[in-house]
């Protein structure tokens, strides 16, 4: 189910004195199965933009489309679309509220009339999904740790069983380890089919896991392409308020020494392949 | 007999916090944690999250108080109730949430509440206000409402609303968590010049491995004690603890020590990109 945003504008407080306007005539497309990343400084707009996509916002003009049809348009079920496309808000565990953790996760099914036997299916598939380990299913979400509470949270909205996944922030806060294995999490997810919108600070992260990047800045859409052409930009990110990853500017400076390595590198192990097969060719590591 | 004043910057010594869960149960939040800190070092503290980094951080301003053992800021022991509000005043706390930290509806009235409430007189607080703006580089936002700040800038609010205390120690829970790259690289920026240009003394938790790289000595907690201590470097070389440990080495800690093990003779401690570049060109 494609998404396309055209010309979409949202001004808050329309009319008032207070106007500001959020967000100003973007458009995009994102195809099936696609993995985004989405960046820009506090305040771009990021959180404006992905409210949209599953109607929680209603734009003040332009459209958004998914499967075709305006999800604004007469007889569209917006119940319907939040079905398709799940939206996991950022520091989710602050809206954890049931008593038990299986309670939480079950909120969604529940509140799409699933059967007993269908809620218990779902609840357990979204375990699986997120590696929440089942034993914790009759506590208290208030008992758990931030890593753990974060992925109940998304698996409420994974037992939606939405076709789109939509993270806004899903990371912060979390220490390294619960950060990866919610990022692996979300990986998996994404290479069963999802399609997956990740809204993040964290540059490394959208380098390493995204493909398409699309860069927000006061409220316009100023960059929507392939992460090694953005990450490689080292001054527009840095006019926007965004930093490229470490490797990358390694090889940039590298470059600048008069090494012949690719600059458009994003991860260690990318690094590490492109300095070996130099010093290779430098004869350093001849013998290796 | 527990002495009231003890000579040095900060001390933690076996002091132990249970948090209780319910009347029959309680959680060792720290376990015997001993620490010396002295005066004008730049702390870093690691650790996973529920490892005991917080509550270590609200002992050090009196915030919370030891079960067992003691902890003297600046000599001042936090159990004496009559030096908690001076020690509050020479160890201030900047928390993670700019929003939830800024009171006033403009810049400098933020600032000025810390030193409104320690009673001091106007002509004083302006003065105050001003040269803790100047040191946070927000000056020219001193009449600008805060909400329309970014998140850095809110920080380094933040952080001024302290310095206008004229603190000894400034203690930063998680203060880059919610910012952007920039706004993340503004705070770091900032309170690393605070340290060296005033030489007051920082303590930043954080669950960004790369700002342990602005410490002198990085501490790393685990289930309420002290699990490594060192120069980031001297930290992040025992990359195996540090993985068992749920964190992980910088990336460019990562690439060095690759290189380092494929057999390329180069320093496999180097963090930084300057440095390995610099020790990359050196083989040629």
């Amino acid at each position: 189910m494609p998404i396309e945003v055209s010309n979409l504008t949202h001004t808050y407080m329309k009319g008032t004195t207070s106007e500001v306007t959020a967000i100003s005539g973007v458009s995009f497309r994102i195809e099936d199965g696609e993995f985004v990343g989405l960046i820009g400084a506090t305040g771009s707009g990021k959180s404006t933009l992905i409210q949209h996509l599953n109607g929680l916002l209603r734009p003040t003009s332009g459209t958004v489309l998914v499967d075709g049809v305006d999800i604004w348009s007469k007889g569209v079920s917006l119940k319907q679309i939040r079905r398709k496309i799940g939206l996991v808000f950022q520091y989710p565990e602050q809206q954890v509220f049931e008593e038990t953790v299986y309670d939480d996760i079950a909120f969604g099914p529940r509140n799409l009339g699933f059967s007993q036997a269908e809620v218990e299916a779902r609840v357990e598939k979204a375990c699986e999904l997120v590696g929440l380990d089942k034993e914790l299913l009759p506590r208290s979400p208030f008992e758990l740790s931030g890593g753990q509470v974060r992925r109940v949270a998304i698996a409420g909205i994974l037992a939606i069983q939405p076709k789109v996944l939509i993270l806004d922030e899903p990371t912060a806060g979390l220490d390294p380890k619960g950060r990866m294995e919610i990022l692996d999490n979300i990986k998996q997810l994404h290479e069963t089919g999802m399609t997956v919108i990740l809204v993040s600070h964290n540059m490394d992260d959208v380098a390493r896991l995204c493909e398409r990047v699309m860069v927000l800045e006061k409220g316009t859409l100023v960059f929507d392409g392939p992460a090694r052409e953005v990450f490689t930009q080292r001054e527009f990110l840095y006019s926007k308020q965004l930093r490229p990853p470490e490797v990358t500017l390694l090889m940039e400076k590298l470059r600048q020494r008069g090494w012949a390595v690719r600059q458009d590198v994003l991860t260690v192990e990318e690094a590490y392949a492109e300095i070996m097969k130099e010093l290779r060719k430098k004869g350093v590591a001849g013998a290796i | 007999m527990t002495p009231v004043e003890k000579p040095c910057g900060l001390e933690a010594k076996g002091v132990v916090f249970k948090y209780q869960v319910d009347e029959s149960e309680a959680v060792m939040a720290l376990a015997g944690v001993d620490l010396e800190i002295s005066q004008g070092e730049f702390v870093v503290i690691l650790g996973p999250n529920g490892s005991g980094k917080s509550t270590l951080a609200k002992h050090l301003n009196a915030l919370l108080l030891p079960d067992e053992g003691d902890v003297w800021v600046f000599g001042m022991n936090t159990k004496a109730p009559e030096l908690t509000w001076e020690i509050r005043r020479s160890a201030g706390m900047v928390f993670q949430n700019p929003d939830n930290q800024l009171v006033a509806t403009v810049v400098e009235e933020d600032v000025a509440f810390g030193p409104e409430n320690l009673g001091i007189e106007p002509d004083k607080i302006r003065e105050l206000v001003s040269e803790a703006l100047r040191a946070v580089g927000m000056e020219a936002y001193k009449r600008h409402s805060p909400h329309h700040l970014s998140g850095g800038q809110k920080q380094r609010v933040a952080i001024a609303g302290i310095l206008a205390m004229k603190p000894r120690c400034i203690i930063l829970d998680e203060p880059t968590a919610m910012l952007d790259p920039s706004g993340r690289e503004e705070v770091m920026k900032t309170i690393k010049q605070l340290n060296q240009e005033m030489g007051i003394t920082v303590i930043h938790i954080t669950h960004f491995m790369d700002e342990a790289l602005y410490a002198d000595r990085v501490i790393v907690m685990d289930q309420g004690k002290i699990a490594m201590m060192g120069t980031p470097k001297q930290v992040f070389s025992q990359w195996e603890d540090i993985s068992e440990l749920g964190l992980e080495v910088p990336p460019i800690g990562q690439l060095s020590r690759r290189l380092w093990a494929a057999g390329i003779d180069i320093d496999p401690g180097i963090l930084t990109v300057d440095e390995l570049v610099d020790e990359l060109c050196r083989l040629k």
